[in-house]
């Protein structure tokens, strides 16, 4: 099959990205100090220009960069493992346990996800922040653990119905039949069989991790100020958007670009495994 | 006789999340560091009086010990009282903001619901031609865009540089509502509308390559009165699963939208309740987030056997 050129540009993208998060914050200026005047346009020395503290646009849009990819990346390994492992237990534990997690699902899927991640933050960030419990100063902890046990429930859903279809193939029934254990079938026949699948699922999913982190970072309860992120430059200049609405147009851009990269790449890939479903569906 | 059984068990499992939901919001907020009665005692005042505060407040008490509390009252409809200000009862609170919410979140869905579907459809008529390819772009934009990146742009836009639309809500408008709001449910219904155009022509397809299709052309049925009669209607089901769902994101999305053109709604009132730690206030909202949910999921449940004679037979 052929792989639109949205897929390739989506590859080139996200590369770049990549390269931007890991050397983009030390490549020309350090993002936190303040080197100029506040709301200097583009120019030789500030590529970005400076925002409204008069530091480099450029080193805290990369600084953002590496937030959001690595809070992305930690989210989904943590959403991957604990989302299969439930899966898992869901179709081969006891008809009771399978029961109590799909109702688990479920009850998580009722819970507005923006509330749920200001609670879990709010757990941390009691006005006695300083002496709380497993403090950190730049709030990225509170974000991941948050995320994380918002993303689980898809997984695990999509876990389930993968394996109910596999369980019944004569592949895994033959192994079954020639007396391997669950614990083999599962690990050597049935995950195998999952893992692109899986892997391109997550593509998408970080998509969606990532505007919820930029979400939180927006209404101001994410990584906290000094540190810069996507999100909270954007909050920043909105504040300004009447005297400088250029300020907007950087981290609104390369946002948008990301999302947009990840959920062609993701598609892109879920096309070449199954030509059928070239079109995302929703699991929520 | 298994309809009823199935019903009362969908309803079931739905108090079972409103119960799940309401514990752990519950657990989560009593573990917070710090509490209300630091910040109403003020900085310098006595370990005596912070003791009388909580006493006053119950919150001495543990949380399970709370909570049976706070749900025996909550039964009858009376959420205690904010912790701050002037103690509002929680109710009054929401009774206030949830007509804002509702106004937002009711256009959004029949706005989204409208442009989904009909796009959609038109999408998967066109399949592969030059409308399909404008859709897809519509739609790949509007799945992408986050509603906070959006509407600063088109603040920016419309409301600076035009001049066409007032930016923030005032108590005294001096336009009719229509110019407040018309934005931020464009804002709210472009995500929805976006997944629901994605969904619908995928769904479209599928039905409309089946053999009943072709024999309604064949025998001449014309062509807009196949897709809607014969096509819409079975792909109808997983359409109306999906507005069900579509609940859940329009309350987040009404957070952002609400903190950005300042309208007084719960998604506002909610991030300034967490924000100055006013448990009563943030358990409540949270508990009328989950119930709408909820109960916008069973009435689609309850709704899909009794407009689909496939799945009716298949519960059966």
């Amino acid at each position: 099959m052929k792989l639109s050129k949205f897929f390739w540009i989506g590859v080139v993208f996200l590369i770049t990205l990549v390269l931007f998060a890991v050397f983009g914050p030390s490549f020309r200026h350090p993002y936190g100090d303040i080197l100029g005047n506040p709301h200097q346009p583009m120019s030789w020395e500030f590529w970005c220009g400076t925002d409204e503290q008069g530091r480099d646009v450029f080193s805290r849009l990369a600084a953002g960069a590496r937030y959001s990819l690595c809070i992305g990346l930690f989210v989904q390994s943590i959403a991957l493992s604990i989302g299969v492992l439930m899966g898992v237990l869901a179709v081969y534990a006891h008809r009771f346990v399978g029961q109590v997690i799909m109702r688990l699902t479920d009850a998580m899927f009722a819970f507005p996800d923006l509330i749920f991640a200001f609670l879990i933050i709010g757990i941390w960030d009691g006005p006695t922040s300083s002496d709380g419990w497993f403090s950190m100063n730049d709030g990225v902890l509170p974000v991941i653990v948050a995320l994380s046990i918002s993303a689980w429930p898809g997984t695990t859903r999509l876990v389930r119905s993968l394996l109910v279809s596999l369980k019944d193939q004569e592949f895994i029934v033959a192994t079954r039949a020639l007396g391997a254990p669950t614990v083999y079938v599962i690990l050597r026949h049935a995950l195998p069989q999952m893992v692109p699948l899986l892997l391109t699922d997550s593509m998408i999913d970080l998509a969606r991790t990532i505007m919820a982190e930029s979400t939180l970072n927006f209404l101001g309860i994410g990584i906290k100020p000094p540190e810069p992120s996507w999100g909270i430059m954007i909050n920043n200049a909105r504040q300004d958007m009447n005297s400088h609405p250029i300020q907007l147009f950087w981290p609104c851009m390369i946002l948008s670009a990301t999302i947009f990269s990840l959920n062609f790449v993701g598609d892109g890939l879920r096309s070449l495994l199954d030509p059928r479903n070239r079109v995302t569906y929703d699991k929520k | 006789m298994q309809l009823v059984r199935a019903i009362s068990l969908r309803l079931l499992y739905a108090a079972i999340s409103i119960l799940f939901v309401s514990v752990v919001t519950f657990m989560a907020d009593s573990m917070r560091p710090g509490g209300p009665e630091y910040a109403l005692a003020g900085e310098k005042a006595s370990k005596e009086t912070i003791q009388r505060i909580r006493h006053e407040l119950g919150l001495d008490k543990p949380w399970y010990v709370r909570y049976v509390h706070y749900v025996k009252k909550a039964v009858k409809l009376d959420f205690g009282r904010s912790y701050y200000s002037i103690q509002e009862p929680v109710s009054t609170i929401i009774k206030r903001n949830i007509v804002m919410t509702a106004r937002l979140a009711m256009w959004a869905i029949l706005i989204s619901t409208f442009i989904g579907v009909s796009l959609g459809t038109i999408a998967a008529v066109y399949q592969q031609r030059m409308l399909d390819k404008l859709i897809l772009i519509f739609s790949t934009f509007g799945v992408t865009v986050p509603n906070f990146v959006l509407a600063p742009l088109l603040v920016v836009f419309f409301c600076l540089k035009l001049q066409w639309l007032p930016i923030n809500w005032e108590v005294y408008r001096d336009r009719p509502d229509f110019f407040y709001l018309v934005l931020p449910v464009g804002i709210m219904s472009l995500g929805p509308a976006a997944r629901l155009t994605r969904n619908t022509r995928s769904l479209m397809i599928d039905v409309l390559h089946q053999e009943f299709i072709r024999f309604a052309i064949a025998k001449g049925v014309p062509k807009w009165k196949v897709v809607i009669k014969h096509g819409l209607r079975n792909a109808l089901m997983p359409i109306i699963t999906q507005i069900g769902m579509m609940f859940g994101a329009l309350l987040s999305g009404s957070f952002v939208v609400e903190q950005f053109f300042t309208l007084p709604g719960i998604g506002k009132e909610a991030i300034e309740a967490i924000k100055r730690g006013d448990a009563p206030v943030t358990i409540t909202i949270t508990l009328v987030g989950a119930c709408i949910f909820v109960t916008a999921n069973l009435i689609v449940d309850i709704l899909l056997p009794l407009l689909d004679p496939r799945i009716r037979e298949a519960q059966i």
